[in-house]
């Protein structure tokens, strides 16, 4: 599978000396998405770090369409596609919404007018600096920036945390559009069964090791597994799956 | 080397010495305040970027004084001329010091990054004794910079106004960059958080690189026009690195507005205190640096 669009083997990354995650690998085709599902602490974001580049990686191969990437500082693995949305959203809080978009411009299909179509509450709030912004804007202009650099795949890092139900909604609806265009993307999530529902595959990772890797589907149908390894807090964002 | 007044004052005696004085100062030391803001401003930014402790910055600072002087004395260059050489000359010498040197060390331990940057001060210090001799460097200003320009019963020296001219443009220059370009925003995004800026796809390196260089262009150019205030011997960046510090640490690193704030704070306080109490006078900054530190420990605009 030289040629899928990102394809990670025998990872094993941590922070110092610290080991996070192990033989973490998948693969994922161009447009595809996958749901990462585990329990608070099991290694999702240290997952989403180390395909940014961002963590200590300690084993394994990583590669964009035949590419690897493994050694690249993080803004190259930015040109090669990936587009990240922080857990934490990192939004430059000296910077306008405007300019918080336009340090992450790279040429193509999103641009700035395109990015306030799709998300029309940012775009009344251009002119606001990064520190003005509700949790659901920074969330939303997270995204936006992600989007900005055009990427072939995008890393969305719990976007529906701490989101009142409304925002919600319309930030599933915003993914689910992205998804109808084409955008693959790696949603890791609280929100078990809405992540499923926008998602055609899902690992689950316990302990920082894959635990379970399969359609999105199966788990649906059987949610034993996800009972097992995530709880039933996953419960908490029970909304019914999107017919796909 | 004892350092001289900034500019010798020059009282004319009839009227209101009190208001005379008063102005003098103001004047004498927002000139003084805006030199040091010029030489300080690029360890402000580059400081809050890369939270890089380059205590070297008036090695740059002090090169700018010496392309100025032999400029002028082995190729006759008039001393405004020289000024963008020094500037340009500098900027181009920081690159390959910031690439090769520094940037192994922006993760290193900050005691590691005093130490280096110390030895390169040491190491400038050797250099320029060995190239231009461990003497003051003579240096006279052109005529029209040494006169006074009488307004009223004020009384103010062309250079003092140069120096606030020139300032002020780079002042305007400074925030317009940084406030209005793509650019700025860059270096703002990389200040306020690094890892995200890397992690939206900017080349933080190659942003910072040119930021090095302008900053340390701009420190050589402030010590060519402050070559009559503050002199020009080897020596330089050792005694003038407390100001440096201060400025950056009284402005917050990372913000240009604390560094202006912080270096005119500074160039007054020095000036009213060399003016007023003449004995004591030097002593007023760090009375100053203490109690605003006190006050504020992140800076006037610092981030807690
Ligand atoms: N910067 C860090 N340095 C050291 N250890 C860390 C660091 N960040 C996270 N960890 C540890 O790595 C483990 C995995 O953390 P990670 O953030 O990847 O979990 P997560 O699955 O994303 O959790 P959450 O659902 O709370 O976001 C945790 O035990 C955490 O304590
Ligand atoms: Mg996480």
């Amino acid at each position: 599978m030289a040629d899928a669009l990102l394809h990670i083997e025998n990872v094993r990354a941590g922070y110092g000396d610290a080991v996070v995650i192990d033989d973490i690998g998948f693969s994922l085709g161009e447009g595809e998405s996958l749901a990462v599902l585990g329990r608070n602490g099991m290694g999702k974001t240290t997952l989403i770090l180390t395909l940014m580049g961002q963590t200590n990686l300690v084993a394994g191969r990583m590669s964009m369409r035949g590419v690897r990437f493994e050694r690249s500082p993080s803004n190259a693995r930015v040109a090669m596609g990936l587009g990240w949305a922080p857990q934490e959203r990192g939004i430059f809080a000296s910077l306008t919404v405007e300019e918080n978009l336009a340090v992450a411009a790279r040429a193509g299909h999103w641009n700035a007018a395109r990015t306030f179509e799709l998300f029309p509450s940012l775009a009344e709030r251009r002119r606001n600096f990064g520190n003005q912004l509700s949790g659901g804007e920074q969330q939303m202009l997270a995204i936006a920036r992600a989007l900005m650099t055009n990427p072939a795949l995008l890393l969305l890092d719990e976007p529906l945390e701490g989101l009142a139900p409304i925002i919600v909604e319309e930030m599933t609806r915003t993914i689910r559009k992205l998804a109808a265009e084409g955008v693959g993307f790696i949603l890791v999530e609280q929100h078990t069964q809405l992540a499923l529902g926008l998602t055609r595959q899902a690992i689950i990772l316990e302990r920082g090791r894959i635990v379970f890797k399969g359609a999105s589907q199966e788990l649906i149908d059987d949610p034993s597994v996800l009972v097992r390894y995530v709880g039933l807090r996953g419960e908490r964002g029970l909304v019914p799956a999107a017919p796909r | 080397m004892p350092r001289p007044f900034l500019f010798p004052t020059r009282i004319t005696p009839p009227v209101l010495p009190i208001i005379q004085g008063i102005v003098q100062v103001l004047f004498d030391g927002i000139a003084f305040g805006m030199l040091l803001f010029v030489m300080s401003v690029g360890l402000s930014i580059t400081l809050g970027m890369m939270h890089f402790a380059n205590l070297a910055h008036g090695v740059f600072a002090m090169l700018g004084g010496y392309v100025t002087v032999v400029l002028m004395h082995k190729a006759g260059v008039p001393f405004l001329e020289t000024l963008p050489a020094a500037f340009v000359i500098v900027a181009i010498v920081s690159v390959p010091l910031e690439r090769f040197v520094y940037r192994r060390m922006y993760s290193a331990k900050e005691l590691d990054q005093v130490l280096l940057t110390v030895g390169i001060i040491y190491m400038a210090i050797a250099a320029a004794a060995y190239v231009w001799g461990p003497e003051p460097m003579a240096f006279a200003l052109p005529d029209y910079l040494t006169r006074y320009r009488d307004i009223g019963s004020f009384s103010f020296s062309t250079y003092g106004a140069l120096l606030l001219a020139i300032g002020t443009v780079i002042t305007l220059v400074i925030f317009y960059g940084l406030e209005r370009t793509r650019f700025g925003a860059m270096i703002r995004a990389a200040v306020d958080d690094r890892r995200v800026a890397l992690g939206v796809g900017i080349n933080v390196n190659r942003v910072f690189t040119i930021t090095f260089a302008v900053g340390s262009g701009l420190a050589g150019l402030g010590g060519a026009l402050g070559i009559n205030a503050l002199g020009l011997d080897p020596s330089f960046p050792i005694e003038y690195l407390v100001f440096f510090l201060i400025v950056v640490s009284i402005g917050g690193g990372g913000t240009v507005k604390g560094a202006l704030a912080a270096a005119l704070l500074l160039g007054l306080c020095d000036t009213a205190g060399k003016y007023y109490v003449p004995q004591t006078g030097a002593f007023i900054i760090y009375v100053v640096m203490l109690l605003v530190m006190l006050w504020r420990p992140n800076g006037l605009f610092g981030r807690p």
